[in-house]
This record gives C-alpha cells, structure tokens and sequence, in this order.
C-alpha cells in the first residue's frame, strides 16, 4: 500500500509518516503543492493525505488535478481550518474524508484503514483481530462466529481499537470518537474509564482472543492474548 | 463647502426669487396709486376749468390740447368720463409724451361741452427702473446682514459643535481619556454630545474587553504550556521505570489536550463573534436537548450526578444546528461538573424557555461574572472557563436570553428576547 502525504509542516509531516510506517505502508511525503502535483503525475497512490495550505497554492488543487487525471478518490484532507465551507469544497472535488487539525494519529489511522478496506474490499466493510470479526455496515460483532452484543458507544469503541490494534489509544483520541467532539469538555476524562471496564467484560465472557491493556497515565491498548 | 456657505447660497437663491416677485406685486401696487392720484389731480384740474369758465366764457372756445394742457368742444349729449392712456404731443417739451387724458362731458348754460384734460405721467420704464434699483439695494443689504450674522453669532452658536469634532478627531483608543465635557444649551449639540460620549464609552469598554480578554487568553495557553515544557525537561533527564516515564508523557498529553481545547474554544467563540454560523435551521429545543442529555449519560454518570428532563411544550427557533448543539451540551456539561456526588440535574423545556437547574454548591455565584470568560469555580477541573461564555455569545446571537439565579438550587433560563 502506498500512500503520499502531502503536508508542508516538516515536523507533522515526519510524525504521519512514521506512524504510517509503522503500519507497514510506503509512504512518500511532498511538502509544496509544485511537488504534490509531480508525484501524482508520475505514480497512483492508494491513498493520499493532503493538506489545504500549502506554500505555491491550495491543495485543492491537487484534488482538481487529481480528478482531471481520472484518478479521484483516496484523499483524506488535512486541514488547520474547521470551516463547513472548505469541508464542503474538498468533499465536493472527490476528497473522501476531512480531517481537522490537531488530530490524534489513533484518529488519521483510523481513517486511513477505512479509505483504504472501502478501495480493496469493494463494499464488504468489515474488519478483524484475534478471532473477533466486525461488520461495521451492519454494526455486528462475532467471536469465532458466535455474535456478541455490545451497546452503540462499546461498539465504536472496539471499531477504534481494532482499527488500532497494537497501537496506543490515548483517553483523548477515543473520548472525541465516541462521544465526539465537545469544544469545551471541560472534564478529566475519566468517565471513559468506567465504559472500558464494561467492553473488557464483555469481550472476556465472549472468550474473544483480545485484551485491552491500560497504558498507566495515558490511555490503552489492544492486543491478542 | 462649508455649512455656513452652503445655507448662504441657499438663502441668496430663495431670497433672489422672493424679491423678484415683491418687485412684480410693488411695481402694480405702485402704479395702481400713481394713476389714482393722477386721476384726481385731472379731476381737480378740470373743476378749476369749470370755475374759470363762469368768469371767461372764451375758453369755450380753446381747442388746442396740446398747447393750454385742456379743449373744450360741443357734445350732443352726456356721456361717462373716460380716463385713457396715451401719447400726445406737448409743445412746451417739444416731444411727445405718454400722458393721461380724461374725457368728460359737462353743461354749461343748457349746452353740454366736452372737455379733454390731459397732464403728462411718469413713464412706466422710470417707475420699473427705480423700484429695480431699491429692491437691488435690498437685497444686498440683506444678503450682507446675513453674512455678518452667519459669521458673527453663528460661529459662536457652532463652537461646541467643533469643540466635539476637534475631541473625537484627536480621541484615540487605549489611551484612557473620556470627552471632556463641553456646556452648550443647544438641543442638537447635546444630542451629539451625548451620543459621541456613548459611542466612546463603548468602543472603550469593548477595547478593555478585549484586551483583557487577549490577556487572559495568553495567561491560560502560558500555564500548561510551562508546565508542560518543565514535565519533559524532568522526563529527559528522570532515570525512573518505564511506568513512571509513561506517567509524565500521560500529563504532557493531557495538557496538550486540554490546550487543543481551550484553542478551539476560543476559536469558536472568535467564529461565532464574527458570525461565522450563517446556517439557520428550525430547532426543536426538547429533541436537541434529549440527545444532548443522552450524549452526556455517561459523563452524569461518572460524576455520580443523575439527571432527568421534562417536556412540558417546545421552545423551537431558527439557528445553526451546530451551535445549538454546542449552546445546550455547555448548559448540561456545566451542570454535571458544578455539581455533588448524588446530586441532580434537572432540565425543563416549555414553549418559551428551557431550564437546567442542579444542586451543587449552597452559596450562589456572582451573577454578573458567572458568563465571563474565563471564570473558574475551580481549576482542578481542566475545564477552559469558556463554556458559559461560550452558551452566551450563541444565545446573544440568536436573540435568546440565559439568566442565572440560586433558590437553594442553581437554575440557568433561557428564553427568548
């Protein structure tokens, strides 16, 4: 899988990447628009992160290009601007997802997955880890088959850390993914705590082969036992 | 142009017009009394005739008007005296003269004589010409008396006028100083007195607003990031066990968050300032709050806090759905956190007003500060200090009102305007 990342932030653009790799993908970055547009032209990505503000010009550009070569699709925007206006301009020009900035990297890699299961699976949408199987159109969860019942905010939660799996899921990134994004939460976060107590007990009467593990201070983890 | 010009050009133009139609109505009203007054000096003149007559038959017999000023001739009959203008040539000027000729018929001894009497007028262009060059005259003397009080008394009356002007051109923000004050009894001038004053005091007011709020705003992002860059610093240099390391990155992190937060809060209050929202739906406020309360069960529950809402009708109202979103889960999330282990919220929605009202502390807070940004009841909550703020700046927007008052309870209203 290769991906291009198009960010003129060295320091973001060196986070995304090694985070990215570590998932096993190529990744290539380019940091100006001139550059995006000469790699796009030269190689197809299966997916691409592109910034809106670059230096030389928008990154919508990129996506107008992308969709003059014929190759629209597999862009996720980055963008530092939370406005409806340019969410809308970007969706309009083939973007498949948006992106706000400061994002947590659970959050980007969460969203890559999904681009790129949507572009390889051709419409079967389901994901797995251990012996734990998840239709995430008919938000179904199985244990070696057998079907386990978990609530809406459970669900979501398993869907991220699978997403996620062996990766670190800090208390932040799943609070905003599940309960969304509360401009002023104004709160310790805690309460997520009590909710992941729930899931593991579920997922251990289910006799799914997954732990979510607490990282102490910052969040979890999961991994197959 | 100046005012003071500008009405004088004015008051020339309509001052031009209404004398030129004075001169029109004085020149007929002039020459109305002249030919009056003629007219009777002819009579008198033709009686004196008749008295001479008695004594000298002769002039019965003078018939050169031109040269005695008077001719007699016989008349068959009586007829009306007429009065004529005309034009007659007078030997003793030796031109001829517009005069005015009156014909009557008179009897003298059983026969009747007609007698012609003449006696040379004013001529018409004369009159014209003078009464021209007297309202010519008036005119400019009036045009002067105005210019000398324009100038003279006018200039005074203005003087608070440019006393505030010279005021407001040098006023600047930041620097301090109201308007002085400046006395004048003229209605319109203490009318702009006033409203230069309000509109200082405003613009000042919000100055200091923002000042303080810029502030404020920087102080809040200062503290975490300090302590932030301290906690790394000791991380760098701590020998301690993995757990421990993890435990320092676990607070960087959490401030961090708690940054983006503040970050996006004033963010969205500078959006929702600068009317960013521009789109309007029809906004149950019962459903909206519903899933509102929903999406924060667990957040109540966690704090221990229970919470329950009554419909009882349906405040409804055209706003953005994001920001009445953010305007009630602010309300509720502030509830659930200003609140006790075992306590309650309680929310309200009527056909004009919504209600939270929750236990917590016994005291009432300061109505006044309580939707200013950046009061903290705590600072151990890691809330912003924004969120009331945040409600408000959205309900102003929209023409809602929030109020806050303490029965035992602490209750947040909203209503409409």
């Amino acid at each position: 899988m290769k991906i291009l990342v198009v960010e003129d932030e060295r320091e973001l653009a060196d986070v995304i990447t090694r985070s990215l790799e570590r998932e096993r993908y190529v990744v290539e970055t380019a940091r100006d628009r001139t550059t995006a547009l000469l790699k796009i032209a030269d190689h197809a990505y299966d997916c691409i992160l592109l910034d809106i503000m670059l230096p030389g010009g928008s990154g919508l550009d990129v996506l107008r290009e992308l969709k003059a070569l014929g190759r629209p699709g597999n862009v996720i925007i980055l963008s530092a601007k939370d406005s409806l206006h340019d969410k809308l301009a970007g969706l309009d020009l083939g973007a498949d997802d948006y992106l706000t900035k400061p994002f947590h990297i659970a959050e980007l890699n969460a969203r890559v997955r999904s681009v790129l299961r949507r572009k390889t699976l051709g419409g079967s949408n389901t994901i797995s880890a251990g012996n734990v199987r998840m239709d995430l159109d008919a938000r179904s969860v199985e244990v070696d088959g057998v079907v386990l019942a978990l609530n809406r905010k459970e669900f979501d939660m398993l869907t991220h850390f699978v997403l996620n799996k062996d990766r670190l899921v800090s208390r932040g990134s799943l609070a905003e993914h599940v309960w969304g994004d509360h401009a002023d939460q104004g709160d310790d976060l805690d309460f997520v705590y009590s909710q992941i107590k729930n899931l593991r007990r579920k997922l251990k009467q289910g006799s799914a082969t997954l732990e979510i593990q607490a990282v102490y201070g910052i969040g979890y983890k999961l991994v197959e036992a | 142009m100046r005012l003071l010009n500008r009405s004088l050009l004015h008051l020339s133009m309509v001052l031009l017009l209404v004398l030129a139609a004075w001169a029109v109505a004085f020149f007929f009203v002039v020459r109305h009394a002249v030919v009056d007054s003629i007219d009777e000096g002819l009579e008198d003149q033709e009686e004196i005739i008749r008295y001479r007559l008695q004594q000298d038959s002769t002039l019965l017999h003078v018939h050169d008007l031109g040269l005695h000023g008077f001719a007699i001739e016989p008349a068959a009959a009586k007829t009306r005296t007429v009065y004529r203008d005309t034009l007659l040539y007078v030997p003793s000027e030796g031109k001829v003269e517009p005069v005015r000729l009156m014909t009557k018929v008179f009897k003298h001894k059983g026969e009747f004589y007609r007698m012609q009497v003449y006696t040379s007028t004013v001529e018409e262009d004369d009159l014209v010409e003078d009464i021209l060059i007297a309202l010519i005259g008036l005119y400019f003397t009036l045009l002067l008396t105005i210019i000398i009080v324009n100038n003279v008394v006018l200039r005074r009356v203005w003087r608070p006028f440019h006393a505030i002007l010279a005021q407001l051109k040098t006023f600047r923000l930041g620097s301090g100083r109201a308007l002085a004050d400046v006395p004048t009894t003229i209605s319109e001038f203490k009318e702009l007195k006033t409203a230069a004053n309000a509109l200082v005091h405003h613009a000042t007011d919000t100055y200091e607003n923002q000042r303080a709020f810029t502030e404020n705003a920087a102080h809040e992002l200062q503290t975490p990031l300090a302590i932030a860059i301290n906690k790394l610093e000791l991380l760098a240099e701590q020998q301690g066990s993995e757990e421990e390391r993890m435990a320092v990155l676990g607070e960087v992190l959490a401030l961090l968050e708690r940054l983006t937060r503040l970050n996006k809060s004033l963010l969205l209050l500078a959006r929702i300032e600068n009317r960013q929202f521009p789109d309007a739906q029809r906004i149950s406020f019962a459903a909206l709050m519903r899933e509102v309360m929903e999406e924060l069960a667990d957040l109540a529950a966690h704090r221990e806090v229970s919470m329950k809402l009554e419909v009882t009708g349906d405040l409804e109202r055209s706003m953005d759905p994001v920001l009445g979103r953010i305007l009630l889960a602010n309300l509720v999330k502030n509830a659930i956190v200003h609140n006790v282990p075992g306590g309650s919220v309680r929310a309200t929605v009527d056909a004009h007003s919504l209600t939270i009202r929750n236990t917590g502390a016994d005291r009432p807070v300061d109505a006044t500060r309580i939707f200013g940004r950046f009061q903290k009841e705590t600072t151990a909550d890691g809330g912003t200090g924004l969120g009331l703020a945040i409600a408000k700046a959205i309900a102003d927007l929209n023409g809602l009102r929030i109020v806050y008052r303490f029965d035992g309870e602490h209750v947040l209203e909203v209503r409409g305007l």
